[in-house]
This record gives structure tokens, C-alpha cells and sequence, in this order.
């Protein structure tokens, strides 16, 4: 009778929308210590927050909303509008009760260019260098640029050297964007930032790998070599194209992939076998049509599986919809927390 | 190995420090902690042990601060106890002694109207009467008298009746005869106005209070009682009459 009683009181209590009284009562259920992250993610027009709770052991995605945003406060070239985005982002913050979290702020992949070095070609690590400066992908006085390993833990054993390029009108508006908001900043990052730290771990880094971060408009490819380090390309397609109720256009996606990922492979003389990861936002526009059956790609979600867990209160949409993103917010906070 | 991060050291931003992290900074890294935090069972075992503790430490600290309540008070307890049971013993002696002041009138009214009584009738005394005899007792007196005629033993009579101390109604005559050898006899004679009578006369004495006696005494003269009675009234004034 009492067992009935305290069930129905917290359902009552969960009925209700209470502060997680009927959580923080629950003595039976897991109650590890927990810190609480906001994860914001910016794909284009599109602006997902994510909390994300975690301690050493483990982490729960807690909760996720997304917005579209209109081009006159998200354009191509970053935040059009500092204030009224940072506005709409301290909104979700409330709603989601994250007021007090410190915030990662990951922007998409096709926003920035990776490529490596080997430490022979270049003679100092200057920013200025013109070697350095000369392959990116921004007008010279637009690049910021930001070495992979950064100073502090490049070292003499090292024989390549990553260099990641940004545009810094971009970055900058950003950085505005969270000034306006407030709260403590953990960084500011390309998507593809996690699984670069996943696959330099030791158990990875002997492997080759080629990681796949699928956006609605876009294709981003990471590749490492264990040679040549790590390499961006970028594929002029995306999710949206092929976004149907039919395995036939997935497939034909897949197809698509692959062989771009070949000229990539034959044009760079990169041999031998790649482990192929694939992972990203636009994987959950295939909906239910999307396949168990990824041929020679393997999803990140079945690697990073054992590193997270998913709340039961996050709604059926949102999960549908960003679950193949969420496998790239872990390993990026992951990375962060682990340095 | 440190991710890309793009935000530079002078941007403005608060940055989140993991060592300032209750979870990840330096304070949890010991296994101690993070042991003690990722056990699921510290803060409900906790709470239980606490709540024993505390069903246990409250009586007993209750009970260890009434007992020092009451050790503190016990010796003024002790102290009210010994002096209500002095002023209880004062009383009854102070009852005891006012009540031995009021047994004291019996001593002044007793036998007292002898001398007023004495000292009136010998300055009453008509002059044409002689006394014989008197006899006085506690309440009554006896008085023998000879007198010319029976006239002058009237105004004897009438003198006695003023006194302050006798009772007006109580004199009688017991008897009477012209010749003094006859008083006494049961036999009658007839008497003339213009013999010579011999005459019993008694009465008695009114029921006197000390304030009574005091007033008499002082008409008498006698003020060494007088003296002693005023005080003794006084006194009896001041614990409440007899």
C-alpha cells in the first residue's frame, strides 16, 4: 500500500513538471554525482542546445531543443545578430534549466579546414608563416589558425603536426554571441574535434582512419593517416538530397560517399585499409528509412555506446531527430574533459 | 590531448576551469572523493546514520540539559524549603504566645473587683452608718451594716447600686432586725423608721474586661496596676483583641 502510495506521488510530483524532486528522491536509482554541460551546436540556420550531464565514469544526454533560426541572426558568415541570438540561447538555457552551465559552443565542420604537416617542411611554428598560412582556405587577413597538438604539448617526438584554419569574422561573431550570454565558455570548436582526439587515443592511433560528418548540405571528411596525420575535404552534398522514405536514395547516398571517398583516397595515394566512421546531424533527416546495414561505415554511436546514455525524458522528436549528433557532442565534451 | 579551440586568451570569456570543477577539478581526482561520490548508497546510509544519531543525541541531550536544570535549581529548592518550614515554626510560635497573652487576662480579672469595690464603698459610706463586717469573693460581695434608721441604710443601698463594678440587680437585702443580736433569725419583727437597723445586704460584681479594670483603677487610684493594665491592653490591642 505505501509502494502504491509513493508511486503515485511521484507521478504525481513528475506530473507536475516539479524540479526533479521525484529524481532526486528516487534512493533506489543511480544517483551518481553529476556536472551539468550546455552543448550548443550551430549547423547553418540551425541551433541545437543539448545538456549534457557528466561525471568521470560516465555520460546523459539529458535534454536537447533546436531552432531554425532566420538568415538575419544566423547567415553564412557567422552571427548576424549578437544580441538577439545570445537573447534566444539564454531563453532555451532557462527553459532547459541550465542557467548555470558552462557551455561548449561546436560549429559545423564545413566551416573550417583541416591539413598536416610533417615537422621537416616547416622550419618555425609561427603563425605568420607563410607555408602555414598559405593553405588556407580564407582570404589571409580572415584566417585564424590553430595548431593540432597546440604548443604546449608539441614536442620533439612529434613528426606531424596538425593545423586547423578558420575564418575569423565568423569565429568572432561567435565569440560576441557568448559575451552577450555570459556564462563560462569551455571552447569554441569544429564538430570534427572529438573524434580527431578519439582516434589519436591509444588504442586508435595506429589505425587509419576516415570519419564522415554528414550535414544536410554537406559531406565533411576527416582522414588520418597515420603517416600524414589528419586531412578535411569537403563533399559538395548532403543528407537533404537524398532525405526520402526509401532505402534506394540511402543507398545511393552510401554509393555516392564511397566513391567520392575513393578519388580522395587515390588522389592523396592513401593506402591500405581505413576504418570508416560515420556519424552527424544530417543522418537523422533518413528518418525511419535509414538501414541497419551501413556496408563497410560503422556509426560512431556503436563505438562511443559504452561513454553515454540517453535520458528518458528527452522527447521522441528531438531523439530522432539529432541521435546520430549526439554520439559527436560526447566525443567533443569528452575531449574537452579529458585534456 | 587538447581539442581545437579557437578562443583566444584575450576574448573576454569567462572560461570554464576544470580544476575549479567540483567533479573534474583537483579535490575529486583523489580516490576518496570520487569514490565516496560515485557510491550510490554514501548519501542515503548517511542520511540514515544521521537520523539514528540524532534519535539517540537529542533525548539524550535533553535529558542531560534538564538534569542540569535541575541540579542548578535543586539548592534554591532546598533553601525555600527550610525557610517556609522556619516562617511555618515562627508562625506557630507567635500564635502560641499571643494566645498565652490572652490566657494572661485571667489573671487581671480574676478577683479584681475586691479592691475598686473596697476603695468606693469606704469613701460611699454614709456617715451615720457603720460597717460590721464585709466579705467579698470573686463575683459577689457580703456587706453587714448599722445604721440610726433605716433611711440612712436606703442611701447605703443606693450607693452600692452606683458602683461602677456591681450589678445593680443583684443587691438584695438578705436580712434585716433592729437589734443586731436578731440578724440572722428566722423570726419577724416590726420595725419602725426612727429605730436603729441592722442590715445584710449582698450583691454582685459585673463580669469585668482588662479595659473594664483598667478604667477602674484608675478611678480607685491604684496605678500600679493601672499601669499594668494599660500595657497589657496595648499589647492585646496590637495582636488582635482577646
Amino acid at each position: 500500500m505505501i509502494r502504491q502510495y509513493w508511486d503515485q506521488v511521484k507521478r504525481r510530483l513528475s506530473d507536475v513538471k516539479l524540479p526533479q524532486i521525484s529524481h532526486r528522491l528516487d534512493f533506489t536509482g543511480d544517483r551518481k554525482v553529476f556536472e551539468q554541460f550546455s552543448v550548443l551546436c550551430s549547423f547553418d540556420q540551425h541551433l541545437v542546445l543539448t545538456s549534457i550531464k557528466a561525471n568521470q565514469s560516465t555520460m546523459m544526454v539529458d535534454d536537447c531543443l533546436s531552432l531554425d533560426l532566420p538568415s538575419h541572426l544566423i547567415g553564412d558568415s557567422g552571427v548576424e545578430n549578437a544580441d538577439e541570438v545570445a537573447q534566444i540561447i539564454l531563453d532555451l538555457m532557462e527553459v532547459m534549466a541550465l542557467s548555470s552551465s558552462p557551455i561548449l559552443l561546436l560549429l559545423s565542420s564545413s566551416k573550417f579546414s583541416h591539413c598536416s604537416f610533417s615537422v621537416d617542411q616547416i622550419s618555425s611554428w609561427d603563425l605568420n608563416d607563410p607555408k602555414v598560412r598559405g593553405k588556407s582556405p580564407f582570404l589571409a587577413d580572415q584566417t585564424l589558425i590553430d595548431f593540432y597538438p597546440d604548443d604546449e604539448l608539441f614536442s620533439q617526438d612529434h613528426r606531424i603536426r596538425g593545423v586547423d584554419y578558420a575564418n575569423s569574422r565568423f569565429i568572432h561573431s561567435w565569440i560576441n554571441t557568448l559575451q552577450v550570454v555570459g556564462q563560462p565558455v569551455l571552447g569554441i570548436s569544429p564538430m570534427y574535434t572529438g573524434i580527431m582526439t578519439w582516434a589519436s587515443n591509444s588504442v586508435n592511433s595506429l589505425k587509419n582512419t576516415v570519419f564522415c560528418d554528414v550535414e544536410p548540405n554537406c559531406c565533411n571528411l576527416i582522414l588520418r593517416n597515420s603517416i600524414s596525420g589528419f586531412s578535411s575535404f569537403q563533399l559538395p552534398f548532403g543528407s537533404a538530397l537524398y532525405a526520402d522514405q526509401s532505402n534506394r536514395l540511402f543507398d545511393q547516398f552510401l554509393k555516392r560517399l564511397q566513391s567520392s571517398l575513393d578519388v580522395i583516397m587515390e588522389d592523396r595515394s592513401f593506402t591500405g585499409s581505413f576504418q570508416a566512421v560515420i556519424s552527424g546531424y544530417g543522418l537523422g533527416e533518413f528518418g525511419p528509412s535509414f538501414p541497419s546495414d551501413l556496408g563497410s561505415w560503422t556509426l560512431l554511436s556503436s563505438l562511443t555506446s559504452k561513454k553515454y546514455q540517453i535520458s528518458n525524458k528527452l522527447k521522441p522528436d528531438e531523439l530522432s531527430r539529432h541521435q546520430y549528433l549526439f554520439p559527436q557532442l560526447i566525443a567533443c565534451l569528452y575531449a574537452y574533459l579529458e585534456s | 590531448m587538447t581539442p581545437i579551440n579557437y578562443i583566444p586568451s584575450d576574448s573576454g570569456l569567462s572560461l570554464w576551469k576544470k580544476q575549479e570543477s567540483p567533479i573534474f577539478g583537483r579535490v575529486s581526482d583523489s580516490t576518496f572523493s570520487s569514490s565516496l561520490l560515485q557510491q550510490r548508497y554514501v548519501v542515503p546510509w548517511a542520511i540514515a546514520g544521521l537520523t539514528i544519531a540524532l534519535s539517540w543525541a537529542f533525548p539524550f541531550f535533553n535529558n542531560r540539559f534538564a538534569i542540569s536544570q535541575i541540579s542548578n535549581l535543586e539548592f534554591e529548592h532546598q533553601q525555600y524549603l527550610q525557610l517556609t518550614a522556619r516562617i511555618s515554626a515562627a508562625e506557630q510560635d507567635f500564635e502560641q504566645q499571643k494566645s498565652d497573652i490572652r490566657r494572661f487576662s485571667a489573671l487581671f480579672t480574676s478577683s479584681a473587683a475586691a479592691y475598686p469595690f473596697a476603695f468606693n464603698l469606704q469613701r460611699s459610706v454614709p456617715n451615720k452608718v457603720n460597717l460590721n463586717t464585709f466579705v467579698l469573693d470573686n463575683s459577689s460581695f457580703n456587706v453587714c451594716a448599722f445604721g440610726p434608721d433605716y433611711e440612712s441604710l436606703e442611701d447605703l443601698i443606693d450607693l452600692l447600686k452606683g458602683m461602677p463594678s456591681v450589678d445593680p440587680n443583684s443587691v438584695r437585702f438578705s436580712s434585716m432586725a433592729s437589734d443586731p443580736s436578731a440578724l440572722g433569725s428566722s423570726g419577724c419583727q416590726s420595725l419602725s423608721s426612727s429605730q436603729p437597723v441592722s442590715v445584710f445586704l449582698r450583691g454582685k460584681f459585673l463580669p469585668l474586661t482588662s479595659s473594664d479594670l483598667e478604667d477602674l483603677y484608675s478611678a480607685a487610684s491604684d496605678y500600679g496596676q493601672y499601669n499594668k493594665l494599660r500595657l497589657y491592653n496595648a499589647l492585646l490591642k496590637k495582636i488582635g483583641g482577646v
